[in-house]
This record gives structure tokens, C-alpha cells and sequence, in this order.
């Protein structure tokens, strides 16, 4: 199946430098097949779906740049997925930055538009547990037991060891038990 | 598989699952920009030729909400600005087109070798740019009045960092007006320089409303100048619009404004300020309603105004006393 992707492009002799055109088609049929599912990804990351839009958005941008250097569909899926997750960090961390520099003394905690309104009380006592681990630590559970990937998977798009991902994956969990049970949950 | 590790899956599914394809904002995969030199050698030398000798201005025009300022026609001085459209990089499916305007006689900050950076001409007080007779500028509705304000804060080393957030800046904009019952974002569309930021409420039943979206952008003097802050110029209106004075245009001490709703049972009231906070009394009421129905309205300038300043439109009752709302840009008529 021809679909334009950096596999298909190895096929036809080099996805370096393919021609502008080959880049468009490839990154347009990722974009098509992946994008919901890198959005999900994102909002499990930043929780609010618009911000997830512009992180999955700046994903595919990046990934427009790199197409070149990438050697298959699998490699630019992988790429897409390191982008989302440190697109993702890199929001947390500015609003971080904001909270802790200054808001708008009118400003108010509002919350995103697409809250789960609707979802079980023990997945929204979860999900705020989740929210309150460390960036790497909710990174982790995220990949692992949404996105499914093993722990290689999750170490590639992490940039750290596999023993990091198992040891940190341990020990986010062990602060998701103690803060749900802080809950009452 | 313990029974963490299951409700951890159930809890993400179900998260990962309130959101659908239908409900994502529109948005088209990134694409190549188009070379110029592949694209129209001829054009691509004369652009070089044009820095060397002339001024070059990299122009990013205002995609004025109501109003396209004219290219291509003689400027104030006479000198002919010439221009190339480059579609939009597909990085963002809302920036506007960028303009190459060549102009033999452009003011804008000449470099050691006489060429000048790329500029976008916005902001009437912020570029350098010379532009066509009737241009429209953006009007800098707030927070900035000025674009000295915007230099001092820069200046200052950007304290109050929220202005380089376009979400918290629309929800700051919107606050100032006294509309504190509109504090949600419901929507979100941010590029590099513009943003269209959608801001509303909830229903009792929890569900998302958008007043407005507002039209924010950079208030800056280079394309892609992250550290510059944010600027509401407008409001993408929809259902319930401000159509009249048109946008950006000159207006006395009192004028007559309106537009257009859709709705049941609707009570406009309205106002106007500009970015110092100055504003006049609220007019009420014109009840209006129907399907595209026009209204319009008397006010008043802000009588301490000299510059940009924004009319106001809300209607509202039903649920909340504010629940939708547009915006005006518009300026005082010199005495």
C-alpha cells in the first residue's frame, strides 16, 4: 500500500530527501489515521483537549520537518509519540510557571471544556490521583496502560533505560494506591 | 493483573474515550511551504535585488474581521507596493497569508546591509510598515492600549507571564469588562501569532456554552515573536454579530451600532471601552430575536478615549446574565 509514509518512501530508494510532495502525503496519512488517538494520548497528558489539539498539531509539524531522517512508519510513529509526550511536559511545566509567577488577579480556575462531567466517581477519583503524580511518573502509567506499549516502547519515547521505566513505573504506582486511599478510594 | 492496574485501564479509557473525532476542532496536516525560487525564479531575484537596494517588508496581513485592507495599490508616498501572496504554512490551519511587499521608499529597521527584518504590519503604532491608502489595521482592544505599553513591559522582563498565554489573556480580556460569569475556555485555536480563543460558560447541566471566540494576535513587530504578548482585536462572530461601524473605521461621540442575532427573546444591551479601562455607561435595552435578525443601538465613545476602543454588545437572561457577546473595533474621530 502505497501510502506516502517514510516505509514506502524507503521502498522507492530513500525517504531522506524525498521531494516536498512525498512528505505532505506521508505526514497526511499519519495525520489521518493517528491524529484522535495522539489527541487522547495528549489529554490524558494535559487534561484539556484544545491544548492537547495544539501539542498533537505541533507533533505533526515537527514530524513534517523530520521526515527525512526517518527510516519507516513505525520510526515516525514512535517520533510522534516522543513530540506529544514532550509537547505535553512542556505545557504542564509553563503553566507551572504561570501559577507560580502570576495570573490575572480575576482569573479563577476554570474548568476545560470537555471536563468528564459524566464519568464514574472512582475514574474521576483516578484520573485526579494521576494528576497529581510527577510528569515522568503519570508519563509512564499513561504509555503503559493506555497506549499499551511495552517497556522498551515506553523507554524509546521516554529517552531513559528500561529499568528506569520499571522502577518508575513501580513507584508511580505505589504513590497512585497511597494517594487514592488518601481519598477514601 | 491487580485491581489497581485495572481501574488504572478503566480510568484512562474512559478519559481517552470523551473524546471523539466529531468534536475535534478542525485541522489539515502540515504541508510544505512553497519555494519561491522553484515557484518564480524571476520573482526570487527580484526579492534579493529588492533587499540589497530597497527596503523589503515581510508582511503578514491583517485578516481583519470585517475589512481587507487593499494590496497592490499605490501607497501615501506614491511608491507602488508590489505583492506576493505565499499561502499559509500548514502549521496552523488559521494563520492568515503572508504578503512579500516590496516598497521603494518602506521606512522599517534598515540592518548593517541596508536590508531590514521581516515585519508584520499589523498594528499601526507597532510597524514600520508603509502601507496602502485605507489599509485597516488591527485595533489593539486590550490588554495593551499602546504598543509603548508593550515595550515597557517587554522591557520590565515580562512580569505577569500570563500575557504570553492567549488562553488566559481572553479570559482576562473578558473578566476586565465585568463579565465574571464568563470565565471558560470552550475552545481553542493557537498559531504562532494569531489565536482564536472561545470563551463561555455551563449550563446548570454542566454543559459547555461559548459566548464568544475571540480573535487575539501578537502585538508585534516580527512574524513569529513568541515573546511578544498577546492582543484581543476582534471577535469571530457568528449567531449574534456587531456588523456596524465597520471595523477599524472612525467614529463621533455618539454613533449608532448593530448587527445581527439569531435567537428567542433576546435583550441587547451594550457599551464601550478601550484598553485603559476607560468606558461608557452601559445602553439598555433592545429586545430583539429571530433568525438573522438585524438591531442596532445607541453609545457612546468612552468620553476619556482618543484612540482604539471597543464596542460591547451581551445579550443574555435566559440562563446567565451574560451568554453572548461581540466585539467592535473602532477608533475616535479626530475633532
Amino acid at each position: 500500500m502505497a501510502t506516502g509514509s517514510p516505509r514506502d518512501a524507503t521502498r522507492r530508494g530513500g525517504v531522506g530527501v524525498g521531494a516536498a510532495t512525498g512528505a505532505d502525503a506521508g505526514v497526511a496519512a499519519l495525520f489521518h489515521a493517528h491524529r484522535l488517538a495522539l489527541v487522547r494520548l495528549a489529554v490524558l497528558l494535559v487534561d484539556d483537549r484544545e491544548t492537547a489539539e495544539d501539542v498533537v498539531q505541533d507533533a505533526f509539524a515537527a514530524l513534517h520537518r523530520r521526515w527525512g531522517g526517518l527510516a519507516s512508519e513505525d520510526a515516525a510513529l514512535a517520533y510522534l509519540r516522543t513530540c506529544v509526550v514532550n509537547g505535553s511536559r512542556s505545557v504542564l511545566r509553563r503553566r507551572r510557571t504561570v501559577r507560580t509567577k502570576g495570573r490575572p488577579p480575576w482569573d479563577e480556575q476554570t474548568a476545560p471544556a470537555d471536563e468528564p462531567v459524566l464519568l464514574a466517581a472512582d475514574h474521576r477519583a483516578v484520573l485526579a490521583a494521576l494528576g497529581r503524580l510527577a510528569h515522568r511518573q503519570r508519563e509512564v502509567l499513561v504509555l503503559r496502560y493506555w497506549a499499551d506499549l511495552s517497556e522498551a516502547e515506553i523507554a524509546a519515547t521516554l529517552g531513559i533505560s528500561a529499568g528506569a521505566v520499571k522502577s518508575t513505573a513501580s513507584r508511580a504506582r505505589d504513590a497512585l494506591a497511597a494517594l487514592l486511599a488518601e481519598e477514601g478510594f | 493483573m491487580d485491581d489497581l492496574d485495572t481501574r488504572l485501564r478503566a480510568a484512562l479509557a474512559a478519559r481517552a474515550a470523551t473524546v471523539t473525532e466529531h468534536e475535534l476542532n478542525p485541522a489539515e496536516p502540515p504541508r510544505a511551504r512553497p519555494r519561491l525560487a522553484r515557484t518564480a525564479p524571476w520573482l526570487a531575484a527580484a526579492a534579493v535585488a529588492a533587499a540589497v537596494a530597497t527596503t523589503t517588508v515581510l508582511a503578514t496581513r491583517p485578516d481583519a474581521h470585517r475589512a481587507a485592507p487593499p494590496v497592490g495599490s499605490p501607497d501615501r508616498s506614491g511608491a507602488v507596493v508590489s505583492t506576493v501572496t505565499i499561502p499559509a504554512t500548514a502549521e496552523s490551519v488559521t494563520r492568515p497569508p503572508v504578503v512579500l511587499a516590496e516598497s521603494s521608499a518602506g521606512p522599517g529597521t534598515r540592518g548593517s546591509t541596508g536590508t531590514t527584518a521581516p515585519t508584520v504590519c499589523w498594528f499601526a503604532d507597532a510597524s514600520p510598515c508603509r502601507v496602502p491608502a485605507g489599509y485597516v489595521w488591527y485595533q489593539p482592544l486590550g490588554p495593551f492600549a499602546t504598543y509603548r505599553q508593550v515595550q515597557a513591559w517587554r522591557a520590565s522582563g515580562g512580569s505577569q507571564p500570563w500575557h504570553l498565554d492567549a488562553r488566559l489573556t481572553a479570559q482576562a480580556f473578558v473578566r476586565a469588562f465585568g463579565f465574571t460569569d464568563l470565565g471558560l475556555v470552550t475552545s481553542a485555536s493557537i498559531s504562532a501569532d494569531q489565536a482564536h480563543i472561545g470563551i463561555g460558560y455551563r449550563d446548570p447541566a454542566g454543559r459547555p456554552h461559548s459566548a464568544a471566540v475571540l480573535h487575539l494576535v501578537r502585538y508585534e513587530q516580527h512574524p513569529g515573536d513568541t515573546g511578544a504578548p498577546w492582543e484581543v482585536v476582534g471577535t469571530d462572530d457568528t449567531t449574534f454579530s456587531l456588523e456596524t461601524p465597520s471595523y477599524g473605521s472612525a467614529v463621533p461621540g455618539t454613533f449608532r451600532a448593530g448587527g445581527h442575532i439569531t435567537g428567542v427573546d433576546e435583550n441587547i444591551q451594550a457599551f464601550t471601552m478601550d484598553a485603559a479601562g476607560h468606558r461608557s455607561a452601559a445602553v439598555c435595552c433592545v429586545p430583539a430575536g429571530g433568525e438573522h435578525a438585524p438591531w442596532s443601538i445607541t453609545v457612546r465613545a468612552p468620553a476619556a478615549s482618543t484612540g482604539s476602543f471597543a464596542v460591547v454588545a451581551w445579550t443574555g437572561g435566559h440562563v446567565q446574565a451574560h451568554e453572548r457577546f461581540a466585539l467592535q473595533g473602532v477608533q475616535r474621530a479626530l475633532k
